[in-house]
């Protein structure tokens, strides 16, 4: 379980910080992309504790697109364990064996290429 | 079958109880994960889309009757998935078949943050679980289980019931004749609330225009006031307007700041505001000042004032004097119009003769103040604005004939001590014989 934000009974010390625009623009832009408020990252940076920052917004999409892909070849191991072989299973393999090359390349932080290069 | 749910913080525990030692079995669901451990990975990463959500986790458990035949892995996919559809479930969550007790039944696992970062409302869910539950029973052939009793809502006094809201919805057709027909003056206004309130706010807001109204005349308690203008939402209300005007009422139409009357026929509305009476549209003044007089006076007003145009108000005074109320006059035009019909009272006092002190058992012992001698102490006025005189007021000679009583009665300030003196004058002036068919009681001792 992830830490908890602290209640405002607990944080009853405060004190100024002087930062110029840019610093403070940057810590803004670092606390929205963790999803934390400003007084929350800047408590947690400066304490060292750790920023669990949630994970990019690409990747909850892949894995969501992932998802009936996963299911779909949860069943078609059942089939085949139980002895059977469904039709349309080719291009279900098919689908499969490209979205597991794309998630590598992702994963690798290497994008793939729509169009084949020319010649 | 029967939902629970239920709401905590964490996945791990979850996802521990749900699948340890392989007593379920995922069945649907977007995870990735198959064991508590990934789960409760997975689940956690996603959750920090919204860090301010302290309780993320929800747990819903579908429990089929026990009579209900076993699903299989299929349908239990198909009603957990139709299940969190219907919740508003767009996240990530899982489903879990237990088969390991008497009955089977599901859990289902959620995250309650979105894929948007936003928390996933959890308004009504009881009501809307069990409404999809029981679409689940009808589609799947199970057993319909009844609903729990649901309470009762406490009865709301500011609430009208249908019974009411059938009289403030009682429409009047409008006008059918032309302008030119006698018949056209002569019919009601059209129910429209909002001309009535628009109506009222100007009369309270702009300055200049004088509302045909009558209030009470006296400065009274808050409390007092307070109690008068809730009148109008009182259960007698509107039945004691019914009783006072008939058939001549159509419609009582309640709004929070009190009640609109509507007559007919007719046109012109008087509006309610417990403590002040204002008459709008074009309402006759004849039958404003009438209308308005009889219910200040149903209401037992201490004493009424008027505002309006001269002619209203002499209108509103003349039937106020002869309802006996005790009228006070705004200024010195208001002020001549009262002393002139004192004056026409008192003049034509023979001809106007209205009902006599001695004649109303209540008001019957106040007579014997005619009799008084001048030397008692004179009445003071309760207010300085100019009221209507007391027909009771001491009488410089005695008068053989009690003259009738007309006009208002005020209030008597000394009553009792005037009382007092007068008897023990005639105790002193004339002495009363004994008399003999009374009884001679002996006197205590203690005299």
């Amino acid at each position: 379980m992830p830490r908890l934000l602290k209640s405002r009974r607990e944080l009853r010390q405060r004190f100024d910080l002087y930062l110029d625009e840019g610093e403070v623009e940057q810590l803004r832009d670092n606390a929205a992309a963790a999803r934390l408020p400003m007084s929350t990252y800047l408590r947690r940076v400066a304490l060292r504790q750790r920023i669990e920052a949630p994970p990019p917004a690409a990747n909850v999409a892949r894995w969501r697109e992932l998802a009936p892909l996963a299911n779909n070849l949860n069943q078609l191991v059942r089939t085949c364990n139980a002895g059977q072989v469904p039709e349309g299973i080719y291009p279900a393999v098919a689908a499969l064996a490209e979205q597991v090359r794309l998630l590598r390349l992702e994963l690798l932080g290497a994008a793939a290429e729509d169009e084949e290069p020319p010649a | 079958m029967i939902g629970k749910i239920t709401k905590g913080r964490g996945f791990r525990g979850l996802a521990e109880y749900v699948l340890r030692n392989g007593r379920g079995q995922i069945v649907a669901g977007p995870m990735a994960g198959r064991t508590p451990r990934e789960l409760a990975a997975e689940f956690g990463q996603l959750r920090r889309l919204n860090p301010k959500l302290g309780k993320a986790v929800a747990h819903f458990s579908l429990s089929p009757a026990p009579g209900d035949p076993p699903l299989t892995e299929a349908q239990w996919q198909e009603i957990a998935e139709r299940f969190m559809s219907e919740m508003g479930f767009d996240s990530a969550w899982c489903g879990v078949v237990h088969r390991d007790t008497d009955h089977e039944h599901l859990h289902l696992m959620a995250c309650r943050v979105g894929w948007d970062g936003k928390t996933i409302s959890d308004a009504n869910d009881y009501r809307r679980a069990e409404a999809a539950i029981r679409g689940i029973e009808r589609d799947y052939g199970l057993v319909a289980v009844p609903d729990p009793p649901r309470k009762k809502p406490k009865p709301n006094p500011t609430t009208t019931t249908k019974e009411e809201d059938a009289m403030t919805d009682t429409t009047i057709p409008s006008n059918p004749f032309p302008p030119d027909d006698p018949h056209h003056a002569i019919w009601p206004d059209g129910f429209e609330p909002g001309r009535d309130l628009a109506e009222l706010g100007m009369i309270e807001t702009v300055e200049g225009i004088v509302a045909t109204s009558a209030s009470v005349g006296e400065e009274l308690p808050e409390r007092r006031r307070r109690d008068m203008r809730r009148l109008t939402v009182e259960p007698g209300y509107e039945p004691g307007l019914r009783a006072l005007f008939g058939n001549e009422l159509a419609t009582v139409y309640k709004h929070p700041g009190g009640a609109v009357l509507y007559f007919r026929p007719g046109p012109g509305r008087i509006a309610d505001a417990g403590n002040k009476l204002t008459s709008l549209g074009d309402m006759p003044e004849a039958q404003s000042a009438v209308r308005i007089v009889a219910i200040a006076k149903t209401r037992a007003w201490p004493s009424i004032t008027f505002t309006g145009s001269p002619k209203f108000v002499e209108l509103a005074m003349r039937e106020a004097m002869a309802s006996g109320m005790k009228i006070i006059a705004k200024g010195d035009e208001q002020a001549a119009i009262l002393a002139k019909l004192i004056a026409e009272k008192q003049g034509g006092m023979g001809a106007m003769a209205g009902p006599s002190i001695a004649d109303d058992p209540i008001l019957a012992p106040l007579a014997e103040l005619y009799d008084l001698p001048t030397q008692t102490s004179p009445r003071t006025a309760p207010t300085p604005a100019p009221v209507a005189p007391s027909p009771a007021s001491p009488k410089p000679e005695p008068q053989p004939q009690r003259a009738p009583v007309v006009g208002v009665f005020p209030a008597f300030p000394n009553l009792r001590e005037r009382l007092k003196e007068r008897r023990h004058q005639q105790a002193r002036t004339q002495p009363q014989p004994p008399d003999p068919a009374a009884p001679q009681t002996r006197k205590p001792k203690w005299f």
